[in-house]
């Protein structure tokens, strides 16, 4: 309604009574051979239904659609993210990470077989083993003791 | 991450793995494997990208034949750019491991538990 007024001049105030089909039939008669670009933030609170006309008014060559969002959008609106560009995609990378390996388990995997094979070379024996076992196990009980006593800085 | 964060990451696995497979040449293998954990960073400069070709693992072909010619000398610079690479997975940006085959950054941790550094 606010584009059409603008469109218009404030001609035509009365278009609350109309239904959205209306609006946007109403919308193109008046665009004409002018360039709309429609500016939205939250591109995640698009609905199903309101995403039927946006995208129908995105199908036409003069009017473009610039918008923002922040979180999860809902799967049936995707059709329409997937008509937009990134204008920041470097920032969004950074952000979501969706162009990167995530080795966690892997690097666990490698640091424990690692910390193994130096235990088992310092622990020539059973009775040497459990003792680096027991010193390890009394330090930590220590350090604990001292975290809880001394309190955290 | 720093270079002097790298070398002593470097020299920590190196003094490890010298401990466990009682290697000979200490010295020399710190010296080579602190160069060897600087070394990535010396080729990015060159090329001109940092995280690129000099991050990538196919540079541990050349520095495995390398053992061959001297073990110390060999073992050391390839733990020194393990022990790079390794600690860059560890980074915010990750490391592009594969990197000519394939840009993408390998991470590790969420990324809110990820090492921020004074550099990329």
């Amino acid at each position: 309604m606010e584009s059409i007024n603008i469109i218009s001049g404030n001609r035509k105030p009365s278009l609350s009574r109309l239904t959205i089909a209306e609006l946007r039939d109403l919308l193109v008669k008046r665009l004409k051979y002018k360039t709309l670009i429609i500016l939205f933030n939250h591109f995640e609170r698009l609905t199903k239904r309101s995403v039927q006309a946006y995208q129908y008014l995105n199908s036409l060559e003069n009017i473009r659609f610039v918008c923002s969002f922040n979180k999860n959008f809902k799967p049936e609106v995707y059709s329409f993210f997937r008509t937009f560009e990134f204008i920041n995609e470097d920032e969004y990378k950074l952000k979501h990470g969706r162009e990167e390996i995530n080795v966690t388990y892997a690097v666990y995997a490698i640091l424990s077989v690692y910390c193994f094979f130096i235990y088992m070379k310092a622990a020539s024996s059973l009775l040497m083993a459990t003792i680096l076992i027991g010193g390890a196990w009394f330090a930590l009980i220590i350090f604990r003791t001292l975290m809880y006593a001394g309190g955290r800085p | 991450m720093r270079s002097y964060t790298h070398i002593a990451g470097a020299i920590l696995l190196f003094v490890t793995l010298a401990y466990f497979t009682n290697l000979d040449h200490v010295i020399i293998g710190i010296f080579f494997a602190s160069w060897g954990s600087v070394f990535p960073d010396i080729i990015d400069r060159l090329s001109g990208k940092h995280r690129g070709i000099g991050h990538s693992i196919f540079w541990l072909i050349p520095f495995a034949l390398m053992c061959f010619w001297n073990l110390t000398v060999g073992v050391a610079m390839l733990l020194g750019f393990i022990s790079h690479v390794f600690l860059d997975i560890l980074t915010m940006y990750g490391c592009p491991v594969l990197y000519p085959l394939w840009k993408t950054d390998f991470v590790c941790f969420g990324k809110k538990r990820r090492i921020k550094t004074g550099t990329n």
